[in-house]
């Protein structure tokens, strides 16, 4: 008989295992985890049987005719191809935008509501701690002392018996003490198959400083002008002008959108989408966050730190955007350090020093303004391209290690041929270094067009005879015939 | 005992191939030093050098009166 195997068995406790942990521990992501970490069941598998067959020689001297059979084969292909799609849906998880899908509990029974409502004197300026784990939270300022509370409770149950109870056992709890604020709507205590959700809209002084904390469900917090604090697990923030510092902290958040902050903006974690806009202080976001980015019309520097990108801009009168796989800046102030893995790069119109360096991914650069300051871009295996303005003074050393040089710009520069490689060298006037270097790709290097920085500055009399433009390159007076 | 290690060698394949198809599909998510991720589209054909080593392996062993490696 063939001598029976381990690794049936201990598979099958593992998948209970996980699914056992995907329960009990939902923030632990197991789904995310396997995504990333199957092969490594591979390995393990393929160990496993590898002991066996050994063992078993060495014990009976006797070895079974195969170590691994067809079906298993049949197992591993399977396990192959999900894993792989899987990894790979999840690399590309901003094109299918999954909604999370509803729980058993959720999706079965009848809903239940129950209104909720609550109004105190809080002072000016309170500090608000709001937890609210299932649900919508809405806020809203105005200018009064008093904060009030207006929503509804929904639980999902199979009888209005049960419902009842679900609502005995997750009271509001509102408290003032002082200036301190809590409002607590407990629907975490219900254990069982009712499921509790607490859709809150509040309206609190304007002044209030508000910390909350929520599971699933958006918060959506307008006009406040003190601090923002939140930590969220699957819920979405959205957050508008808001007059004191905002820090998010999300585990994975479909989206963060913060738009006109007067303070500074932090934003920690991983999560899908990121748009933030209209920022008077610095922005920070430190984490993984897979689907879009965008970053518009911050004053203060930016700087946004993920696994396989790491950006700092001193300012961005204009706007960057930026997925897994492609990073855009059009108008922005340097000095600009982007270091990234993979990424193709593409920077227009900015102004001070530029010092990029990509592992794989091409590097389109348009400096839109003279004069120029230092530009260092390397990247290991991609083309870069470059497009100077015609008057620029600069000093261009562009090197390829195995690529071509194409030179549109003409005179001075100089291209010569080394090795499967090639050269380009020249400067014109005494202007600053810029440095290219592909391992891998061709380099372009063209002349810009003469991009205007502004449209009309000042025009004389009605209809305006002349018109003064601003260009990169000095003023210049159009006379109307 | 030269059947033996033959059929040692032939028991081993599967588990074997089974870890080098883990280790690449490892090595296409996580890049090695500064280099990769290697694809599993780039790398599969170490799977066909590490059959072909333990097919010659087999061969080696089933050659009456040769050592293990002599075939090699």
């Amino acid at each position: 008989m063939r001598p029976r195997s381990l690794a049936g068995p201990l598979v099958v406790i593992l998948i209970g295992g996980l699914f056992l942990a995907n329960n009990l521990w939902p923030e632990l992501s197991i789904r995310h985890l396997l995504t990333i970490y199957w092969p490594f069941l591979l390995i393990a598998w393929g160990a496993l049987r590898l002991i066996e067959v050994l063992v078993h020689a060495f014990a009976s001297r006797q070895t079974p005719s195969q170590g691994i059979s067809g079906g298993e084969w049949l197992l591993v292909v399977l396990i192959c191809l999900i894993g792989s799609g899987g990894f790979w849906a999840s690399r590309h998880a901003h094109i299918f935008k999954f909604e999370s899908l509803p729980k058993v509990a959720e999706a079965l029974g009848q809903p239940f509501d129950y209104p909720i409502s609550g109004q105190k004197t809080v002072g000016k300026k309170p500090h608000i701690v709001i937890e609210n784990l299932r649900g919508t939270t809405h806020i809203a300022a105005v200018d009064s002392d008093e904060m009030k509370i207006d929503g509804r409770k929904t639980v999902r149950s199979f009888l209005q018996s049960d419902a009842d109870q679900a609502d005995k056992q997750t009271p509001l709890q509102f408290t003032v003490d002082g200036d301190q604020v809590f409002l607590n709507t407990n629907v975490e205590k219900v254990t069982g198959d009712q499921m509790v959700r607490a859709d809150l809209e509040l309206t609190v002084p304007r002044g209030a400083d508000i910390q909350a904390h929520g599971r699933s469900g958006d918060f959506d917090i307008a006009g406040i002008s003190g601090n923002v604090t939140i930590t969220s697990d699957n819920a979405g923030v959205r957050l508008k002008d808001i007059g004191g510092d905002v820090r998010v902290t999300t585990r994975k958040s479909e989206s963060v959108r913060v738009d006109g902050v007067k303070g500074l903006v932090e934003l920690h974690g991983k999560g899908g989408d990121v748009d933030v806009e209209n920022i008077a202080g610095p922005v920070t976001v430190e984490g993984a966050y897979t689907g879009d980015q965008k970053y518009a019309k911050l004053a203060k520097p930016l700087r946004v730190q993920s696994p396989g990108t790491q950006l700092q801009v001193e300012s961005v009168p204009g706007e960057i955007t930026m997925d897994l796989s492609e990073l855009t800046g059009v108008k922005l102030t340097g000095p600009i350090h982007l270091e990234a893995r993979a990424k193709d790069v593409r920077l227009e119109d900015f102004s001070q020093s530029a010092n990029l360096s990509i592992e794989k991914g091409d590097i389109s650069l348009r400096p839109g303004r003279l004069p120029l300051a230092k530009i260092d871009a390397h990247t290991h295996s991609g083309d870069l391209q470059i497009a100077l303005p015609q008057t620029a003074s600069f000093d261009l050393t562009a090197t390829t290690a195995r690529g071509e040089i194409q030179n549109q710009f003409g005179t001075p520069l100089k291209a010569t041929t080394e090795g499967h490689g090639a050269k380009l060298r020249g400067a014109t006037g005494a202007g600053p270094a810029i440095t290219l270097d592909t391992a891998r790709g061709s380099i372009t290097v063209e002349r810009g067009e003469l991009k205007l920085k502004s449209t009309v500055v000042s025009g004389d009399g009605p209809p305006e005879k002349s018109v003064t433009i601003e260009t990169p390159e000095g003023a210049i007076k159009v006379q109307k015939e | 005992m030269n059947g033996n290690r033959s059929a040692l060698l032939c028991a081993i394949r599967g588990p074997v191939l089974l870890i080098t198809l883990g280790t690449l599909f490892a090595i296409a998510q996580f890049p090695v030093g500064r280099f990769g991720p290697y694809s599993f589209a780039r790398t599969w054909p170490v799977l066909l050098i590490v059959y072909g080593i333990l097919k010659l392996l087999e061969y080696a062993a089933a050659r009456p009166g040769s050592s293990a490696g002599g075939g090699l």
